[in-house]
């Protein structure tokens, strides 16, 4: 902290305490007891506030305030009948959205829709019985409507079937099952790993296949005003290996991006200075099938003396917006602004480990 | 609330950025986290200077402080059948006096209150001057939020357009 905070000054001859500099974890304490509806204009303040408000340490400290404001509402317990017997029903969050969060009961299988700002509930329709996610999409262009996901896995086939369902809270009784388009040669490709995101009123399933020995990417995408699917592939020639990539957010898109040692040839001088840097293909539109034209390399000079950043980066969930990449992992954040280059290292809160509270921005983590 | 250290009548001479010199009882002072770090390593002889404190904030943290430990002492001299009862009363009329006190301060006093509450790690004090900013920006748009806390926007109006965009449900 700045020893000039209170720092005085004379003017007319009289004493005047100057407004303090107030720093950023002072504004992430303020900012923490607003209400989700305020904190979409906080967003619109500064970049710094912004990446504040999106971060995952902030989205846990507010999710424990609006706890703590209702000390009377047992959160994320339920009382629940078990054939006579009342028992204690944890819900887990599965994803987040503006303010709403998704929820599963751990023993009824329950889903739900909780308002973080109002704590109103809503009892979902069931949606498969092997469903893991639900995915929020609320359109606010459309009389607020909203448009939920639901992501499931069924065991009892071999292999296990994947698929989605949607259902539209205004209007739909039950969910309304979806499929995407058959893999063409799914005979030949394995399918190693799916990967699901809601980014910007598209769903995505990103699937990492082998055919061989060489790794693929597929990505299916639902486009939730439409309803339609859409099918794209990861070109070719780009990567080396396409199932070394990382599946990364992109300001309202998705991308991969792969991580590489650049030997830069201006430098050669001195024996070539090598840099790490993050090479990345933004899907642009996925209707239209269309991709970034050239590799973005984004250079990581931060890499070379923080190479545990690399170590944790296939684990973790990277995004990129308003030209600030950001780092996330189980216990920590680290956010890299691509024009000043300020590399920033935020330690996440230790006590996080109340159910669900760290999968919050998590949810994205995990899969990727 | 005491830690063994901790004995009731000694007092701790606290120093303020401007050089005032105010005395707490450690019974008091270990509602702030640092002090009561300090006390238990056993190093508070003499004064503690508090570097990026002034003395009108020092004397409102300790104010607040005193009151604090007031209602703890009082809190456990019931009876315990009336003690929930009682403590009911107390926590609402804390609650009365803590809005009161933040209520009597200007903007700046409260800023100068957030980052001394935080240098000096007391954690009840800092939820307050928060909540109350909090309270300030509810409703504000964000040029008064601007304003209000002096921030340059670093958007370009490109960038500015399309944050304001994806957050359009926040302005309806």
């Amino acid at each position: 902290m700045e020893a000039s905070i209170v720092k005085k000054i004379k003017k007319d001859n009289v004493e005047v305490r100057l407004g303090p500099f107030l720093p950023n974890e002072i504004f992430s304490e303020i900012l923490s007891w607003l209400p989700a509806k305020y904190l979409g204009r906080c967003k619109c303040v500064c970049k710094e506030w912004c990446n504040l408000i999106e971060n995952r340490s902030f989205a846990t400290k507010h999710l424990s305030r609006r706890s703590r404001a209702r000390v009377h509402l047992e959160n994320k317990q339920e009382s629940l009948d078990v054939d006579g017997t009342i028992v204690r029903e944890k819900f887990i969050i599965m994803t987040s959205r503006v303010g709403l969060v998704s929820e599963k009961g751990g023993i009824s299988g329950k889903c739900r829709l909780r308002n973080l700002t109002t704590q109103e509930i809503i009892y979902l329709t069931d949606p498969h019985q092997g469903t893991f996610k639900i995915f929020i999409n609320y359109d606010y262009y459309s009389f607020n409507e909203i448009k939920l996901v639901s992501v499931y896995r069924d065991e009892n086939n071999n292999p296990p079937v994947e698929g989605f369902q949607v259902l539209n809270l205004d209007r739909d009784d039950m969910w309304r099952p979806f499929k995407f388009p058959v893999l063409e040669n799914h005979k030949i490709r394995r399918v190693i790993k799916s990967l699901f995101v809601m980014r910007n009123k598209t769903f995505y399933h990103v699937q990492r296949t082998v055919y061989g020995s060489k790794g693929y990417i597929e990505v299916n995408s639902f486009d939730m005003k439409t309803e339609c699917c859409f099918r794209n592939s990861l070109p070719g020639g780009f990567f080396s290996d396409q199932s070394n990539v990382i599946l990364m957010k992109w300001n309202d898109c998705i991308a991969f991006g792969e991580v590489t040692l650049m030997k830069r040839n201006d430098c050669i001088a001195f024996g070539g200075i090598v840099e790490y840097s993050l090479n990345v293909i933004v899907l642009e539109d996925h209707k239209k099938h269309k991709w970034s034209e050239k590799k973005i390399v984004i250079p990581l000079p931060f890499l070379k003396e923080n190479p545990y950043i690399k170590k944790i980066m296939r684990r973790v969930s990277v995004s990129f917006k308003l030209g600030i990449l950001e780092f996330v992992s189980e216990n920590e954040s680290v956010t890299y602004d691509t024009r000043s280059r300020k590399l920033a290292r935020i330690k996440l809160a230790a006590d996080h480990s109340a159910a669900g509270k760290g999968k919050l921005r998590h949810a994205w983590a995990r899969d990727a | 609330m005491s830690t063994p250290s901790v004995s009731v009548n000694r007092v701790l001479k606290l120093k303020s950025s401007d050089g005032e010199i105010f005395e707490v009882k450690q019974t008091v002072a270990v509602q702030s986290g640092v002090l009561k770090q300090m006390m238990e390593d056993g190093c508070t002889e003499g004064e503690i200077p508090l570097n990026n404190v002034d003395s009108p904030t020092l004397a409102k943290i300790i104010e607040w402080c005193n009151k604090h430990h007031d209602n703890d002492v009082e809190g456990r001299v019931l009876s315990e059948e009336r003690e929930k009862e009682k403590e009911k009363e107390k926590a609402a009329d804390m609650k009365k006096w803590e809005s009161e006190f933040i209520d009597a301060l200007n903007r700046d006093e409260i800023y100068f209150l957030l980052t001394g509450s935080n240098y000096m790690d007391i954690k009840e004090l800092l939820d307050c001057a928060a909540q109350k900013v909090a309270d300030m920006v509810k409703g504000k748009t964000p040029e008064a939020i601007r304003e209000m806390f002096n921030i340059q926007s670093d958007f370009t109006e490109e960038e500015e357009e399309a944050i304001r965009k994806e957050n359009q449900w926040a302005f309806d």
